[in-house]
């Protein structure tokens, strides 16, 4: 097993990129939908 | 011994966890198990002070508001320096210190300014959605903040890959918007 410092840096990119790609995609499917959902409300509203 | 790559492995493992829990009937018992807790909320010290002195209230709710700020300042310096937009003439580590500790001490705030804050409307906030969306940003934020961002950032930032750099800033700006804008949407609810 390698645990050289060049490795642990590998392991904690490869951990940042796929938190922060899961976070951005997770927060960009939830802020679509509520912007869809007050677009659908105002065209119930003012047609 | 360390597992190659443990650190991804536990992250992949955090977020089928966490998505299995949101997809599961156990969100929904979850929620209905806190309850208890939310009336108990109620009934505490702080939940009378704040239903009953509405000045006590605004006070404390400007503190937490002004501690957002704080945290989202510190946030934006310091995702601003790793997207190198902001503070290009300042050493990347120096400006992630200094901005971590600001970050650190708003956070303490703002948790506590929060929880004295839900205990005075926490039976209200207990059925609206945002609010757990709110919960959700935060423990999200926190988690990424200090398991994720912070060991990444530790030792020599600038040897970092610029794409890493980059995409750790905006999914750190997203979800720290997200916990405002869901807090200032939970102030116009109801």
């Amino acid at each position: 097993m390698n645990d050289s410092p060049d490795a642990r840096k590998k392991d904690r990119q490869a951990a940042a990129l796929l938190a922060s790609a899961s976070i951005i995609v997770a927060f960009a499917i939830y802020w679509s939908l509520e912007i869809q959902a007050v677009r659908e409300m105002l065209e119930l509203a003012y047609g | 011994m360390a597992i190659p790559f443990g650190r991804t492995l536990a992250c992949a493992l955090l977020l089928a966890v966490g998505l299995g829990f949101a997809l599961s009937n156990a969100r929904v018992e979850a929620w209905q198990a806190l309850l208890p807790l939310f009336e108990w909320m109620e009934t505490t010290l702080f939940g009378v002070i704040g239903k009953t002195w509405g000045g006590v209230f605004a006070v404390v709710q400007a503190g937490h508001l002004l501690s957002m700020a704080m945290l989202g300042g510190a946030v934006l310096a310091a995702d601003g320096r790793l997207l190198g937009v902001l503070f290009r003439d300042q050493p990347l580590a120096a400006v992630q210190a200094q901005a971590h500790r600001v970050f650190v001490w708003s956070l303490v705030v703002v948790v506590f300014t929060g929880v004295f804050m839900a205990c005075g409307v926490a039976i209200k906030i207990y059925y609206l959605p945002v609010f757990w969306y709110k919960m959700l940003a935060l423990l999200v934020g926190v988690l990424f903040a200090f398991l994720v961002r912070r060991p990444l950032l530790a030792d020599d930032p600038e040897t970092l890959s610029p794409l890493v750099r980059r995409v750790v800033a905006v999914a750190s700006i997203m979800v720290w918007f997200t916990v405002a804008a869901t807090g200032r949407w939970i102030g116009f609810s109801g």
